[in-house]
């Protein structure tokens, strides 16, 4: 019985502590393992675990817009899909070139070679149409997806093409003020961090990255796109009508030295630019030089009067329209003897302008030059503008003096007569131009006075001549607005020498008596007639009557516009009847006959049997010799000059 | 059992109720944060789509409202700018005095 009992020994505490003693080992290996796992790998496999939850996205801004002085819309970006392929993925499906090249409207061929590049990522088609984005994502093609980048669209077509410029199929300025103000439209990018799922679509984590502004900033020019469009299209009427080569129009406000409207013919539309010639992008008004021709005179006879050399009154014998200098002659298109300096403005005399130069002297001339910014950049910020060419007054010989004095030696851009004559119209002040009204530009150019006001009022007289009354451009006259105006008909040099062709233009200033608007035209080798006045000056004044209605600045009716004109046509003066106070007998000494008209002076003279010399052109006597109040003159030969009327 | 065992017991069981609460609660939020996380990023693309499709519609209205586009239909229409003359400036109505409340 002891023994039964001996063997029957309870092993049961033996067995619990083994139990025990395995699951602590077990418990203590499973928590080796978490330390293990937690501690030692833990970043590790953290990291590990990220890569698969998380996923880095960048987001891409809009570019900013370009708008014009009145809101429109000229340039912005819109969001358009793009067509790419993975060719290893792509290859799976052999119908995938012929689909994609039926959609996006490519060449089979095309899109074959694309899909066989041994590449991971090739383009098929950029910034496709949404009709073509949504065929191409309900094919299904395997391998070909669609991602988005923003396209630049320029909404108005050609509208100051040439100003704005364009941008490369990656959003980035190539020329214009897409160019120069690149660093501030250009799109930022933020860098986004999303989590995925187990299919690998994304979702939003957090606003991390969300918070900073990635779209470009806007550029605000001082183009107005209705007289931007007015100006284009009088311009591309002339150039069309003179079957020209190309043509050139600025259009400024004179107070502001705003440019309201560049326009360059022909046309050029950035939303076409890779498929467009490199020459037609140029903004020619800004950088092509050309010898201006007569449209520089107004210049030369302010640097004269600035300076005293001469006096408007004062008469130039014009050689009949030719005049030998050196061994090179001068010549006039119109032939006249004696003209006044205001003559000489308003009929375009080139030998009387060369004289005006020779009482000046180069280096004086060179130095208004200079000082009215012709041989230097015109400083307008987006516009890259052309230095022109004007050599050193020491570099001069007579004939480059007296060709200098008529626009012709001297090469400048439209831009920089543009601003010449802005410092005319602003009472001889020197402005700078503007085209970009925000962002402020920091430094404005400094301005200074060039001419007193004096001065500038009385060209600006000289050139209502040349519109008001029989000068060279009669033909851009506005009713019930006074215009001042010069015409220029310069010869375009060629080999050799000069050619047969012309650049015309013509600068007008509107209202003439104090100029609000800047108006200049150039037409490029127009056909059958080259007049400055003919050709370019019709394009003024539809510009600047079309930019007046836009206004409202018009007259309203046009016996109001009529009477509204600053100076008489001398063409009409003749039948008026003699005003109060003005001699209507010889007497018995010489009377005043200043202001009245050629027929009535002449009238008076043959009572006392005088036959007067006529110097200048015009109707109407504007001098005299000798003076009134004089004793009349011993000789009755004309011949003799005892009696002069000048003429104007 | 020890009467001090079994305080630490009633001690516990609370706060393992707590943990378990705890922890169903963080599940619960979280499987509500992945749900909005996907409302959210759905709600960013229709956004985009929007944001998209307004602006080529700008595009459109712009293209529409551009000066050659009016001139186009102004031709059409048989109208033109003003010329000289061709304005009149009416005077600046006056204003009336309000009706009388009856």
């Amino acid at each position: 019985m002891v023994k039964q009992k001996k063997k029957g020994r309870d092993f049961s505490r033996f067995k619990l502590a083994c139990v025990a003693g395995l699951f602590v080992v077990l418990l203590g290996a499973l928590w080796v393992r978490a330390g293990y796992i937690q501690l030692w790998r833990g970043p590790q496999l953290e990291e590990l675990a990220s890569r698969q939850s998380y996923a880095a996205e960048f987001e891409r801004g809009q570019r900013g817009r370009i708008l014009s002085k009145d809101g429109a819309v000229l340039a912005t970006s819109v969001e358009a899909q793009s067509v790419y392929a993975r060719p290893l993925d792509a290859a799976k499906s052999p119908k995938t070139p012929r689909v994609l090249a039926s959609i996006l409207g490519l060449s089979e061929a095309e899109v074959r070679k694309d899909l066989s590049s041994k590449k991971n990522f090739v383009w098929i088609k950029r910034q496709v149409s949404d009709a073509q984005a949504k065929a191409v994502a309900e094919a299904g093609l395997p391998g070909v997806h669609l991602t988005s980048e923003y396209n630049r669209l320029y909404p108005n077509g050609h509208l100051a093409g040439q100003i704005l410029g364009f941008v490369d199929v990656d959003g980035k300025g190539l020329e214009g003020v897409e160019a120069a103000f690149e660093d501030r439209l250009a799109a930022g990018q933020a860098k986004l961090v999303v989590q995925r799922d187990a299919s690998g679509r994304r979702l939003y984590l957090d606003d991390q990255g969300r918070e900073m502004d990635i779209n470009g900033h806007d550029v605000r020019l001082t183009i107005d796109s209705h007289v931007q469009d007015l100006t284009e299209q009088a311009l591309a009427e002339a150039v069309r009508k003179y079957e020209a080569q190309s043509g050139m129009a600025i259009v400024v406000k004179v107070d502001s030295g705003e440019i309201l409207a560049m326009a360059n013919y022909p046309f050029f539309n950035p939303n076409v630019s890779r498929t467009t010639a490199a020459g037609l992008r140029r903004n020619r008004a800004a950088q092509d030089v050309f010898e201006p021709g007569s449209t520089m005179k107004p210049f030369l006879v302010a640097a004269a009067l600035e300076e005293k050399t001469v006096t408007a009154d004062q008469l130039f014998d014009c050689e009949n329209g030719k005049w030998k200098l050196r061994n090179k002659i001068i010549r006039d298109d119109h032939p006249h003897r004696w003209l006044t300096v205001s003559q000489i403005v308003r009929y375009s005399s080139n030998i009387g302008a060369a004289k005006v130069g020779q009482t000046l002297g180069s280096q004086r001339y060179y130095d208004y030059l200079t000082r009215l910014g012709f041989g230097s950049r015109p400083g307008v910020t987006a516009l890259s503008g052309g230095v022109g060419i004007l050599h050193p007054a020491q570099a001069w010989t007579e004939i480059d003096q007296a060709a200098i004095s008529f626009g012709q030696g001297i090469g400048v851009t439209a831009l920089q007569m543009a601003k010449a004559y802005l410092c005319i119209a602003s009472g001889g002040e020197a402005k700078p131009l503007k085209l970009i009204a925000e962002p402020a530009q920091d430094q404005p150019e400094a301005s200074g006075r060039v001419f007193s006001n004096r001065t500038a009022q009385a060209v600006l007289a000289m050139m209502r001549e040349v519109v008001e009354m029989d000068g060279t451009g009669k033909m851009a006259r506005i009713p019930g607005v006074p215009v001042a105006g010069k015409t220029g008909t310069a010869q375009k040099a060629g080999k050799g020498g000069y050619s047969d062709e012309r650049l015309s233009s013509f600068v007008g200033l509107i209202p003439g008596d104090k100029p609000e608007y800047l108006v200049l035209a150039l037409v490029d080798e127009p056909q059958n007639v080259s007049y400055g006045g003919i050709v370019a000056a019709p394009a003024v004044k539809e510009i600047a009557s079309r930019a007046l209605a836009y206004y409202g600045r018009l007259p309203e009716a046009p016996a109001l516009a009529e009477a509204a004109r600053v100076e008489p046509d001398p063409s009409q003066v003749m039948g008026e009847v003699l005003p109060a106070g003005q001699p209507r007998t010889a007497g018995e000494r010489v009377p005043d006959l200043h202001g009245l008209p050629l027929r009535r002076a002449v009238e008076l003279l043959v009572q006392k049997g005088i036959v007067p010399v006529l110097k200048g052109r015009g109707m109407v006597v504007s001098g005299q010799k000798p003076a009134a109040g004089d004793p009349w003159p011993e000789g009755r030969d004309g011949d003799n000059d005892v009696f002069v009327l000048i003429l104007s | 059992m020890s009467g001090g065992v079994r305080g630490g017991f009633w001690l516990l069981l609370p706060l393992f109720g707590l943990a378990l609460c705890l922890g169903l609660a963080s599940v619960w939020m979280n499987i509500e944060r992945v749900d909005l996380a996907y409302t959210l990023k759905k709600m960013e693309y229709e956004l985009g789509e929007r944001n998209a499709l307004a602006d080529k519609l700008g595009v459109e209205r712009d293209n529409l409202m551009a000066p050659y586009q009016l001139k186009r239909l102004a031709d059409k229409f048989g109208l033109g700018p003003a010329g000289p003359g061709q304005i009149r400036r009416l005077p600046a109505a006056e204003t009336r005095p309000a009706p009388e409340k009856p």
